[in-house]
């Protein structure tokens, strides 16, 4: 078994196994090559399924998440800086949805993961756990949103930036998939949108449907905003 | 979209190249000008990826206003770039005078125009984050099939002094000979037949002489 037999367990069923030893060099660059094509064939067939079934996942997040991104929306709409993070690929979606927000003149977005110095500092000196606690501290004022995405939902980096941000009078909006870990039934949480998925990739999937609905959301509660 | 629209076979191809590359020790560079972020997110896929028991490979997003600068000190022939967005092609163009292996990831117009070794069509850029994860599970089965990947080019005739006009980057400037960079390596050539040359520029170069300067809008 290797890593990614999960993936494509169609790949163990090797017909072409047991070739003659007897073989000239030519035969095996030409049997080398078929199964490099067959291979390509299967794979092409395996990423077309993939993707459609992503496709209809992500639209049946989107409709089961309706209510969580009006309440979403209200709240990203009516803040005065939203502020957004996660970790890793999570950290990307969170300021793709930064730079996809429709903003007025009176909003401002700030990425608490922006600032290679700052994080590095603060991860040195006070560990990553409390890297965006601190910066939810620094930055985070009553009437500002804050936005964290995650795929588990369990990251303590996070939980603890939420815990600021509930004692500081932020509203905040969660992400999570694995059908939302520790941010549901979560006081810290004010809207949690929940991917019932256990694919970090297919939750990422979406979760980029989910920003991209929010931001259409936010553009109807704010219909003077310019949108990106 | 239906299933026949998904772009199951060129990303398969696009795996292929970028797995055959990586086996030999190329490094994958991430670039999405004006969209930084998905950059950065195929860079730490391929570099810490989230299925256990998976290879961690070289990868590195490039991201600020001079990706092309920043590139010209860090990639090297037979590297691999995936570039994700509308604007990509001026750095697909580059990637093919540096011998790099590009991977575009495109919607809108320059899809079709782009030099990319390997183009797969998005409808738009909601589909950018699916398009990448799928090339990065393609590209881990792929390196599990080390027997099937593509061979390193051998005995392959310099294209600068045969029959193919290729694209290069203008390194060095002596009066009339230049030194570029091409997929061959490094070349002189001699550039009589073009005036006002200047370091970076990309030109067409044919059997040792420099046609002319390639304009990209």
């Amino acid at each position: 078994m290797t890593a990614t037999d999960f993936l494509y367990p169609f790949l163990n069923d090797d017909s072409t196994a047991g070739e003659s030893a007897s073989e000239s060099a030519n035969e095996r660059g030409a049997s080398i090559a078929a199964r490099r094509s067959a291979l390509l064939d299967d794979l092409a067939r395996s990423a077309g399924a993939k993707w459609q079934a992503s496709m209809t996942a992500t639209t049946d997040a989107v409709t089961a998440n309706a209510g969580a991104l009006r309440a979403a929306a209200t709240i990203v709409g009516s803040a005065g800086r939203v502020l957004a993070a996660g970790n890793g690929g999570s950290s990307c979606d969170a300021d793709r949805f930064l730079r996809l927000l429709p903003t007025n003149s009176d909003q401002r977005t700030v990425s608490l993961t922006a600032d290679p110095a700052v994080l590095t500092a603060l991860a040195n000196d006070i560990g990553v756990e409390r890297m965006f606690a601190r910066l939810v501290d620094v930055y985070g004022q009553p009437g500002d949103a804050l936005v964290v995405f995650s795929t588990s939902g369990q990251s303590p980096n996070l939980l603890a930036a939420l815990d600021v941000a509930r004692r500081r009078g932020l509203r905040t909006i969660a992400f999570a998939g694995y059908g939302g870990g520790r941010f549901i039934e979560n006081a810290d949480v004010d809207v949690a949108i929940v991917v019932q998925d256990s694919s970090v990739h297919r939750i990422q999937e979406a979760q980029a449907a989910l920003v991209d609905a929010l931001v259409q959301a936010v553009g109807k509660v704010q219909p003077g905003r310019a949108t990106r | 979209m239906a299933a026949a629209d998904a772009p199951g076979e060129t990303l398969a191809a696009a795996a292929m190249a970028v797995a055959s590359r990586m086996a030999q020790g190329a490094t994958l560079w991430a670039v999405a000008p004006g969209l930084d972020d998905h950059a950065r997110h195929v860079a730490v896929e391929f570099l810490h990826p989230v299925v256990v028991g998976t290879q961690a490979l070289p990868a590195v997003a490039l991201s600020g206003a001079n990706v092309i600068d920043t590139a010209r000190r860090g990639c090297r022939a037979s590297d691999v770039a995936v570039l994700v967005g509308p604007r990509t092609a001026e750095f697909a163009a580059r990637c093919r005078a540096w011998g790099v292996v590009s991977i575009a990831l495109s919607w809108g117009d320059e899809a079709s125009t782009s030099s990319a070794t390997h183009i797969i069509r998005l409808r738009n850029e909601a589909d950018a984050v699916r398009a990448y994860h799928l090339l990065w599970e393609l590209t881990q089965v792929c390196l599990e099939h080390a027997d099937l990947l593509e061979p390193t080019p051998t005995d392959s005739v310099c294209a600068v002094c045969a029959d193919d006009a290729v694209l290069g980057e203008v390194a060095g400037i002596d009066g009339d000979q230049v030194t570029l960079l091409t997929p061959c390596g490094v070349v002189a050539a001699d550039a009589s037949l073009v005036a006002d040359l200047a370091i970076d520029d990309l030109v067409l170069v044919h059997a040792g002489v420099v046609l002319g300067k390639e304009h990209r809008s």
